[in-house]
C-alpha cells in the first residue's frame, strides 16, 4: 500500500543516518573536527586525482561556481589541508594540491565509505543488493538537479523540456515560439552578464538571466538549430 | 470603397509595404516597434476602386500585452471605436522567419476576417537557401499568398491586383490544428451555446468561444455583452480548468506551433546550416565582451566630434548667405520700422537657428544608420544591465534612443513596454535626454566659449564638451528612473523579452528619406514656431520707444551703444527679463538670460534665436556682429555662466510639444505637470550648483 507520510519518513531517515554515520567517523579522529561537511568534500574530490587540479575543473566537479570555491579553499587552505600552487608554464593557472594533512583526512574519508557499503552488504541479502544499488543508480540519474538556459555557454545548442516561469512571461515566450521541446542556442551573453541572445526559430531574442533561469533545457550535440 | 489593414509581427515590414502601395513616407527602421499608432493611407486600383490600407503596430499575437500592441488587437477585431473592421488583413510575413510568423497568422485567420499573406524579405529567404513551396502553403492554409521583397517594391503590383479583385471574399476558416479531446469538448460546447444565443455567427464561434476561455477578462466578453447565466457557466469552466492545472492558452500556442511545424516540413527547406550565420558572425564582435562596450562608445565619440568638425563648412556657408541677405536688404530697402523687423527678427531670429541645420541632419544621418542597420536593438541589449539597475529594462532603451532625435517620438514609443510603471517612468525621463533641439543650444555656448583645444585620438575640447553635455543628460535619465522606481513607480523589474533583428543593409533611399523629412521638419519650426517667437520679441524687444530717454541721453553725451542698450532694458522684454532677474540671478543669469529662457520655454531653440535678436537690437547702430561675437563681448556672460547655462538646459523641460504628447499617452494633466515641475527644478538646483561652486573656485 502506498503510504506517502512514511516513506518520506523512511526516505530521510536513511539519509540522516548516513550523514551521522559520516560524521561519527570524523568524530572519532583528530582530522577534520574544523572543517564543515563541504569543506570535507572539496578535500575529498581533489583526493580523486593523482596530480594537483586547476581550481576549474575541481567547481565543476562539485557543481559548484569557481568563485564559491575558491571561499572555501581559502578557508580550507588556511586549515592545512591543500595547497596552492602556480603552473610553472602559465603563471596564471592556480592549481590545489593535497597536503600531506589532506591526503591522512581523505585515508580515513574513503575508510568511511568502503565501511558503508560493506555494512549495507552485511544488512541485505545478494539479490536485495543489487535491487537497492540499481534502483539508486535510477533514481540518481533522473532526480540530477536540471539543467537551465542561463547555465548554456555561448554556442551551446540546447532543447527545451519546460519552462517555469508565471503566466504572461511564459505565454508570451510561447507565442514566440520558445516551447517545451523546442531547441534554442545560447548565441551571445552581454558583456555585463546579462541578458543572454538567444536563438530560437530562425529569431534572436533577448532575454534577461532571471527567465533563462527559468527555462528547464537538455544539452543537444547539434551545432545548428 | 475596400479597407484592409496590415498586420503581423514587429518588424516583419509592415510599414514598408503600406509606403509601397500607398506612396507614403512613414518611418522604417529595422528594429521591432517602430510603428506605433495605426496610420492610414489609400490607394486608386488601375480600375479606379479606392483603397484604404491601414498601417498597425506589429504584435505577436492577438492578446495584447502593450498599449501598441492593443491597437492592433484592437483594430483587427473591430473593438474600436474609431476604426472600422477592416474588410480584409493583410499579413505582412517574415518568409526568412515562417514558423514564428505563421503563429500570428494563423490566429488571424481563425478570426473570420479575409486574410492575405504577403510573404515578404523573400530576398533574405533566398540569400538563406531557404526553398518555399508557395502554392503548396496557400493549399495548407487555404489563404492566397503573394511573394514579395517590399523594400525593392517587388510583388507590390501583384498585391495590388489582388486586393482589387477581391478574391479573399471567401475564405475556409475552420482551423485545421486540434487541442486534447477534453478542451476540444469544452470548446465546443461553449461555442455552441454562444450560437444558441444569436450572439456570434456560426463560422467565428470557434474563434469567440476560445477567447472567452482564454483569460478571465477577455476584452471579448464585453463586446459581446454576455448574458448572465452564459458569463456564469464561463466562470465556472475557467475555475474548472485552474483547479485541473490546464493552462487553455499555453494548450492552444503548442497545438499551433505543432501544426505549423507539421505544414512546414512539406513547404519549407533549407539546409539547416544556413541560418542567420551572418548575424551571428557581426554579433560575435559588436556584442563581444571587450569590443562590444568599446565600439559602442567610439561610435558616440565620433558621432559628437563629427557633428563640430564636419558640419563647419555648410554652417559657414549658412552663416555668410544670411550675412549677405541682410546686407542687401540694408542696402535696397530705406531704414524703417519694416526694415528693421525684417533683418533684426526675421533673418537674425531665424538664420540663427537655420544655421544649425547641418549638424542636426548629422546627427539625424547617424541615428538613421544605427536604426537601420539593426544596431539600435544591439545597443539595448548592450545597456540592459546598467538599465535594470535603474529599474528600468532594454525595452526602455529605445524610446530613450529615439528621445535624443526629439522626445516626441521617445515619448509615443513607450508604448511598447508593456509594464505600466515601467512605462510611465521611462516617459517622465525621456525629455531629460538631449534632444535635437537642444543641439542649436548647446553648440552657439559651446562654439562661443570653449576653446578649440585639440585633445587626443583627435578629440577637440568642444566636441568632449558636447559628449559631456550628453553624458550628463543620461545621467539625469538614470538618476531620475531610479529616483522614480524607488518612490512614486515602486515595485520589482518586470521580465523583459527583446527581440533583436537580423542585420540588414541601410537602404540610402530611407536614410535620405527620414533625413529629408527630418530637415522639412526643421525648417517648417524655423519658419512658423521661431519665425513668429521672432517677431514678437522684436517687437516686445523694440517698443515701447522712449524717445524722452533717448534724447536725454544723447545729450548726456552717451555712447550708441550704452542708449541703446538702456533702450532695450526699459523695452517691454526688457522689463520681462528685469522681473524675473531676482530669480535666476543666483544661477548667474542677467535678465538678457531671463528674457532668452522665458522665450524659450515654447521650443529651445527660440533661446538662440532670442539673443539674436536682443543683441542686433541691442547693437543696432554698430557693424554687425555675428550672435557669437556679441556673445563673447558681453562682458556678463563669463565661460562659467555660459557653463551654468549650458547645464540648466540640459535638465529644464521646455518643449510645449512634449507637455501636449505627455499629457495625451498618460491622459491626464497630472503627470505632464508633474515633469515640468521635477524637470525645472533640477535644472535650477543643478545650475545653482555650477555657478556657485565655480564661483567660489575660480
Ligand atoms: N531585405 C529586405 N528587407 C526588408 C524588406 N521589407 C522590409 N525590409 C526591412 O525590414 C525592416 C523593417 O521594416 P518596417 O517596414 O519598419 O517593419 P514594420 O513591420 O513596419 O515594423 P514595426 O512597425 O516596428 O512593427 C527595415 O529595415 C526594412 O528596410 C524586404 O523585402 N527585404
Ligand atoms: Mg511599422
Amino acid at each position: 500500500m502506498y503510504q506517502p507520510d512514511k516513506y518520506n519518513q523512511w526516505l530521510f531517515n536513511f539519509i540522516n543516518r548516513v550523514h551521522e554515520i559520516e560524521e561519527k567517523a570524523f568524530e572519532n579522529e583528530l582530522l577534520a573536527k574544523d572543517l564543515t561537511y563541504t569543506e570535507i568534500h572539496v578535500v575529498y574530490e581533489l583526493g580523486k586525482y593523482e596530480a594537483p587540479q586547476p581550481m576549474n575543473v575541481i567547481a565543476q566537479d562539485l557543481q559548484i561556481t569557481q568563485s564559491s570555491l575558491t571561499s572555501l579553499v581559502n578557508r580550507i587552505e588556511e586549515k592545512k589541508y591543500l595547497k596552492r600552487t602556480r603552473d610553472e608554464s602559465d603563471r596564471r593557472i592556480v592549481s590545489l594540491e593535497l597536503t600531506e594533512r589532506g591526503n591522512k583526512l581523505n585515508y580515513w574519508h574513503t575508510q568511511f565509505h568502503k565501511n558503508l557499503t560493506k555494512k549495507i552488504r552485511e544488512i541485505l541479502n545478494p539479490g536485495e543488493v543489487d535491487l537497492f544499488f540499481n534502483t539508486l543508480q535510477k533514481l540518481n540519474h533522473s532526480m540530477s538537479i536540471p539543467l537551465t538556459a542561463d547555465q548554456l555557454k555561448p554556442g551551446q545548442v540546447a532543447r527545451i523540456e519546460s519552462i517555469r516561469s508565471d503566466g504572461s512571461t511564459k505565454t508570451r515566450l510561447m507565442e514566440m515560439g520558445v516551447l517545451s521541446g523546442t531547441k534554442i542556442k545560447l548565441l551571445k551573453i552581454a558583456p555585463l552578464g546579462d541578458p543572454f541572445e538567444i536563438q530560437v526559430r530562425g529569431s534572436l531574442v533577448s532575454i534577461r538571466k532571471q527567465e533563462a533561469s527559468q527555462i528547464e533545457v537538455s544539452l543537444s550535440e547539434e551545432v545548428y538549430v | 470603397m475596400i479597407r484592409i489593414a496590415l498586420a503581423g509581427n514587429p518588424n516583419s515590414g509592415k510599414t514598408t509595404v503600406f509606403n509601397a502601395l500607398t506612396g507614403s513616407q512613414q518611418k522604417i527602421a529595422n528594429y521591432g516597434g517602430v510603428t506605433v499608432e495605426k496610420k492610414e493611407g489609400a490607394f486608386k486600383s488601375k480600375k479606379g476602386k479606392n483603397i484604404i490600407v491601414l498601417d498597425l503596430p506589429g504584435t505577436y499575437s492577438l492578446d495584447a500585452t502593450s498599449p501598441d500592441e492593443q491597437i492592433a488587437q484592437e483594430v483587427l477585431l473591430g473593438l474600436r471605436k474609431d476604426t472600422e473592421k477592416p474588410h480584409a488583413i493583410v499579413v505582412v510575413v517574415d518568409a526568412d522567419n515562417l514558423e514564428r510568423h505563421l503563429y500570428l497568422t494563423l490566429q488571424l485567420k481563425e478570426t473570420g476576417t479575409p486574410i492575405i499573406i504577403a510573404l515578404n524579405m523573400m530576398d533574405i529567404a533566398q540569400r538563406h537557401n531557404k526553398k518555399i513551396n508557395i502554392e503548396e502553403l496557400s493549399n495548407k492554409l487555404g489563404v492566397p499568398v503573394v511573394p514579395m521583397v517590399a523594400r525593392s517594391e517587388l510583388g507590390i503590383q501583384a498585391l495590388k491586383d489582388f486586393l482589387e479583385e477581391e478574391k479573399f471574399t471567401s475564405i475556409d476558416i475552420q482551423r485545421k490544428w486540434k487541442l486534447s479531446p477534453p478542451l476540444e469538448e469544452l470548446c465546443s460546447r461553449v461555442s455552441q451555446k454562444l450560437v444558441l444565443k444569436n450572439l456570434v455567427a456560426e463560422e467565428v464561434s470557434d474563434f469567440y468561444a476560445r477567447g472567452l476561455l482564454r483569460t478571465k477578462n477577455s476584452p471579448l466578453s464585453q463586446v459581446l455583452k454576455l448574458p448572465e447565466d452564459l458569463q456564469k457557466y464561463l466562470t465556472q469552466c475557467l475555475n474548472q480548468l485552474a483547479w485541473q492545472g490546464i493552462h487553455f492558452s499555453e494548450e492552444e500556442i503548442s497545438a499551433r506551433y505543432q501544426w505549423i511545424e507539421k505544414i512546414l516540413s512539406t513547404v519549407l527547406h533549407h539546409p539547416s546550416e544556413s541560418q542567420i550565420t551572418w548575424t551571428e558572425k557581426i554579433d560575435k564582435v559588436l556584442l563581444h565582451k571587450v569590443a562590444g562596450p568599446f565600439i559602442f562608445f567610439g561610435l558616440i565619440a565620433i558621432l559628437f566630434q563629427s557633428i563640430f568638425t564636419w558640419a563647419t563648412y555648410p554652417m559657414d556657408v549658412i552663416d555668410t548667405t544670411f550675412g549677405w541677405l541682410s546686407v542687401q536688404v540694408e542696402n535696397i530697402v530705406p531704414s524703417s520700422f519694416l526694415r528693421d523687423l525684417f533683418v533684426e527678427g526675421v533673418i537674425g531670429g531665424v538664420g540663427s537657428v537655420i544655421i544649425f541645420l547641418p549638424q542636426i541632419l548629422l546627427l539625424f544621418f547617424f541615428i538613421c544608420l544605427l536604426e537601420d542597420t539593426g544596431y539600435m536593438a544591439r545597443a539595448a541589449f548592450l545597456m540592459d544591465r546598467l538599465m535594470a539597475r535603474v529599474g528600468l529594462s532594454g525595452k526602455s532603451f529605445i524610446p530613450l534612443l529615439s528621445s535624443f532625435a526629439c522626445a516626441i517620438p521617445g515619448v509615443m514609443a513607450c508604448r511598447t513596454i508593456e509594464n505600466k510603471r515601467d512605462r510611465f517612468t521611462t516617459m517622465l525621463v525621456a525629455p531629460l535626454t538631449t534632444c535635437s533641439a537642444r543641439l542649436p543650444v548647446y553648440a552657439l555656448l559651446i562654439g562661443a566659449f570653449v576653446p578649440a583645444i585639440p585633445l587626443a585620438f583627435g578629440l577637440t575640447l568642444p566636441g568632449v564638451t558636447l559628449f559631456g553635455l550628453y553624458l550628463l543628460g543620461i545621467i539625469g535619465v538614470i538618476g531620475a528612473a531610479w529616483v522614480f522606481r524607488k518612490t512614486i513607480f515602486r515595485g520589482e523589474a518586470p521580465p523583459v523579452i527583446l527581440e533583436l533583428p537580423t542585420y540588414k543593409m541601410p537602404q540610402l533611399k530611407v536614410v535620405l528619406r527620414n533625413m529629408w523629412n527630418r530637415s522639412k521638419m526643421f525648417v517648417r519650426r524655423a519658419g512658423t514656431i521661431i519665425l513668429s517667437m521672432s517677431i514678437v520679441l522684436w517687437l516686445l524687444s523694440s517698443f515701447p520707444k522712449n524717445p524722452e530717454l533717448e534724447n536725454k541721453l544723447v545729450l548726456e553725451g552717451a555712447s550708441p551703444q550704452v542708449v541703446s542698450s538702456n533702450m532695450l532694458e526699459q523695452s517691454y522684454a526688457g522689463r520681462i527679463g528685469k522681473f524675473i532677474e531676482p530669480v535666476i540671478k543666483p544661477l548667474g543669469f542677467d535678465w538678457k538670460i531671463g528674457i532668452g529662457l522665458v522665450a524659450s520655454f515654447a521650443a529651445r531653440e527660440v533661446f538662440v534665436s532670442t539673443m539674436a535678436t536682443i543683441y542686433q537690437v541691442e547693437g543696432a547702430d554698430e557693424e554687425s556682429l555675428s550672435l557669437r561675437e556679441s556673445l563673447q563681448r558681453d562682458t556678463n556672460l563669463t565661460p562659467l555662466v555660459a557653463m551654468s547655462l549650458l547645464v540648466f538646459y540640459v535638465f529644464a523641460c521646455q518643449c510645449m510639444s512634449t507637455i501636449a504628447i505627455v499629457r495625451r499617452e498618460t491622459n491626464s494633466w497630472r503627470w505632464p505637470l508633474f515633469m515640468v515641475a521635477y524637470m525645472t527644478a533640477l535644472a535650477y538646483v543643478a545650475a545653482l550648483l555650477v555657478y556657485q561652486v565655480g564661483s567660489i573656485l575660480f
